[in-house]
């Protein structure tokens, strides 16, 4: 069946309020003026150099993305140790694990913000990439369990078996039979839990300092001064890496997609 | 045995009173079965009958609840599975799907140790048993189901295993591979001497393939024997109905006499003596006939059949003739006051002498009846 006229009419109104203000920041940030103007007079860009010769935002951008990535990492490791007690472990109860897996998407990001920021102004910590990274790995925790608790839940029968008769310890087996064929999904929800370091503000901002700030900080610290050019750059830089991340998702899945088609 | 002679002699296997209980349900009761070197043995019943425990327990994946196990006379009870040198293959082929033909072949000869030198020539050698020396490099998702089964196999025997087990190897397969199949595993464990034990509910392959078959049925071991034994003389009903296509006749009184049994029907009489000394007084006989011992007349010639005497019969009507591929199968319905309903198998070249609605006299040499007990449940 073809969509009806109405229905076009529709999706493209809703694709346009969805993708508008990217693209007005985007389009402002080649402004050659000194104000956020829609639509350009001039264009030029004189804020793209600034900021990327600006120590500042320079000192910002590495803070977001070596936060993002230990974040990731941590968040698969944990992500993937519960997936496994959930989807092999008898001890405690599967319900248990699986709403403690998905725990940190229902629970408000604010309260775990707090929460964080209780216990770790306590221990001391704060103000560098190590904690925030742990402190944002909470956050990713769930991405990556979700995605290997359904690729555990996806493993063939039998084959984990298979590979003991083989002569291969249960910790052999993991490592050489079950995480390599749950490895795509495993990175999926680790890209996932980066991305969603990368655009988090609130944990950043209970845990920032003057001398350690993720971007987004920096761009919340500057909305109070009136949004600038250099602002809008900023944010299209943060967006063209997250385009580039789901681009990577949507790869892996399509690999996966044909593989499984492989199979039947 | 080997033509290279470089194989080890198959094991002895050895279970001791194996049970093995969930809460209150006793999967095995008390199974003991002892399996010759090099001997190919079935586990055959239903499903629930605990067949599959049985395996997995020999096989190191699950721990009975009390028994022994012992291989060459070494008791493995407490052995896990990753210490015991078996090779297993499963129904679903369960290769290693992100390994290829080679890499899953060589997997157990990395795990068991054995030098990098030695295991490209195990490998060839494995591949060429099972005829897939030109798929080294494919996925398994890029085999045929039959072809991931070949390939399970030649990984499971890599390694020269001591124990060859085998969970319903052939069952995802259709019926004619499954035939050139079970026909190919034989030989082929044959030539290396395994001892093999294989899971199934299809009797006929467990007829085929093997040297003994244990047929179990919930929990428990119901008999132990070659095939022909199992057939021939079965040793309950259950075993009877089991194995092959059976016309069973139940008595209603418990064997006294030990001379001979008798049971009468409305329209139909049966006489058994072959097999009374496995029968103990108070057990209920029963006799059981197979389709294919039967022959069929007019009802006319009934004096003149029987005057010879030592036959059992059935008088009725031909309610049904059915062709089933190299044979027909007839109904004869005997009528009278128990319905009594008599198969019988002829061969499809013999000239079919009886008609649907015909009155006929289904006879048979008393001889030709199996003699058993009613199975205690």
């Amino acid at each position: 069946m073809r969509p009806s006229k109405f229905t076009i009419a529709f999706g493209i109104l809703l694709a346009i309020f969805l993708v508008a203000p990217t693209i007005i920041v985007t389009v402002t940030s080649f402004s050659a003026g000194e104000i956020i103007q829609f639509p350009l007079k001039e264009a030029s860009l004189r804020w793209y150099e600034e900021i990327l010769t600006d120590r500042g935002w320079l000192q910002a951008f590495g803070n977001s993305l070596l936060v993002g990535l230990f974040a990731a990492l941590l968040a698969a490791v944990f992500g993937v140790s519960i997936a496994f007690m959930a989807a092999r472990g008898t001890a405690v109860p599967r319900r248990l694990i699986v709403n403690a897996g998905i725990g940190p998407i229902l629970i408000p990001v604010v309260v775990i913000a707090i929460g964080i920021y209780m216990v770790f102004s306590r221990l001391g910590l704060g103000g560098d990439v190590p904690s925030l990274a742990i402190a944002h790995s909470v956050i990713g925790i769930p991405f990556v369990f979700i995605n290997s608790l359904a690729a555990f839940a996806a493993l063939e029968e039998n084959v984990e078996d298979a590979a003991l008769a083989c002569g291969a310890s249960r910790a052999v087996t993991l490592f050489r039979i079950v995480l390599p064929q749950i490895a795509p999904s495993v990175l999926v929800g680790s890209l996932l839990a980066f991305g969603s370091s990368w655009d988090e503000v609130i944990v950043a901002q209970f845990l920032n300092t003057p001398g350690f700030r993720t971007i987004p900080v920096v761009i919340w610290g500057q909305m109070r001064e009136g949004i600038q050019p250099s602002t809008a750059a900023v944010g299209t830089l943060l967006t063209l890496i997250s385009m580039v991340v789901f681009i990577v998702i949507a790869l892996v899945n399509l690999n996966r997609g044909r593989r499984r088609q492989g199979v039947a | 045995m080997s033509h290279n002679g470089s194989t080890a002699p198959g094991t002895q296997v050895d279970l001791q009173g194996i049970s093995k209980r969930y809460g209150s349900f006793l999967a095995l009761d008390d199974v003991s079965i002892t399996i010759e070197p090099g001997e190919f043995v079935t586990l055959l019943g239903a499903s629930g009958s605990g067949k599959t425990t049985l395996l997995r327990i020999l096989a190191g994946f699950l721990q009975p609840t009390s028994g022994l196990i012992t291989l060459d006379a070494t008791d493995v009870t407490r052995v896990p599975v990753y210490k015991r040198n078996i090779g297993m293959v499963f129904q679903n082929y369960a290769l290693f799907p992100h390994m290829n033909v080679e890499k899953n072949i060589s997997f157990p000869l990395e795990m068991r140790k054995v030098p990098r030198a030695r295991r490209d020539e195990l490998i060839t050698g494995a591949l060429r048993a099972v005829h897939m020396e030109d798929f080294r490099r494919r996925l398994p998702r890029e085999l045929s189901g039959g072809q991931q089964q070949r390939v399970a196999l030649a990984r499971a025997i890599v390694t020269k295993p001591s124990i060859l087990l085998m969970d319903e190897p052939l069952g995802a397969l259709d019926r004619r591979l499954r035939e050139s199949m079970q026909i190919e595993i034989l030989k082929l464990s044959r030539e290396l001497g395994l001892t093999v034990v294989n899971v199934t509910h299809d009797q006929e392959e467990a007829f085929t393939m093997s040297d003994r078959i244990a047929l179990l049925s919930h929990g428990r071991l119901v008999q132990y024997s070659t095939p022909a034994e199992m057939y021939e003389k079965p040793n309950s009903s259950l075993v009877a109905e089991f194995v092959g296509e059976s016309n069973v006749f139940r008595s209603d009184e418990l064997v006294t006499d030990r001379s001979r049994v008798e049971i009468k029907g409305d329209t139909w009489h049966v006489a058994a003596e072959d097999g009374l000394e496995r029968l103990s007084p108070g057990d209920r006989p029963v006799v059981i006939v197979r389709p294919w011992s039967i022959s069929l007349t007019d009802a006319a010639d009934k004096t003149t059949v029987l005057a010879e005497g030592g036959r059992s019969h059935l008088e009725g009507t031909v309610s049904a003739v059915i062709y089933a591929g190299e044979s027909r199968k007839i109904i004869v319905h005997g009528g009278g006051d128990d319905r009594r309903e008599l198969i019988v198998r002829q061969p499809i070249e013999t000239e079919l002498n009886v008609a649907v609605g015909e009155r006929v006299l289904a006879h048979w040499p008393s001889v030709k009846n199996l003699l058993t007990k009613e199975h205690a449940a």
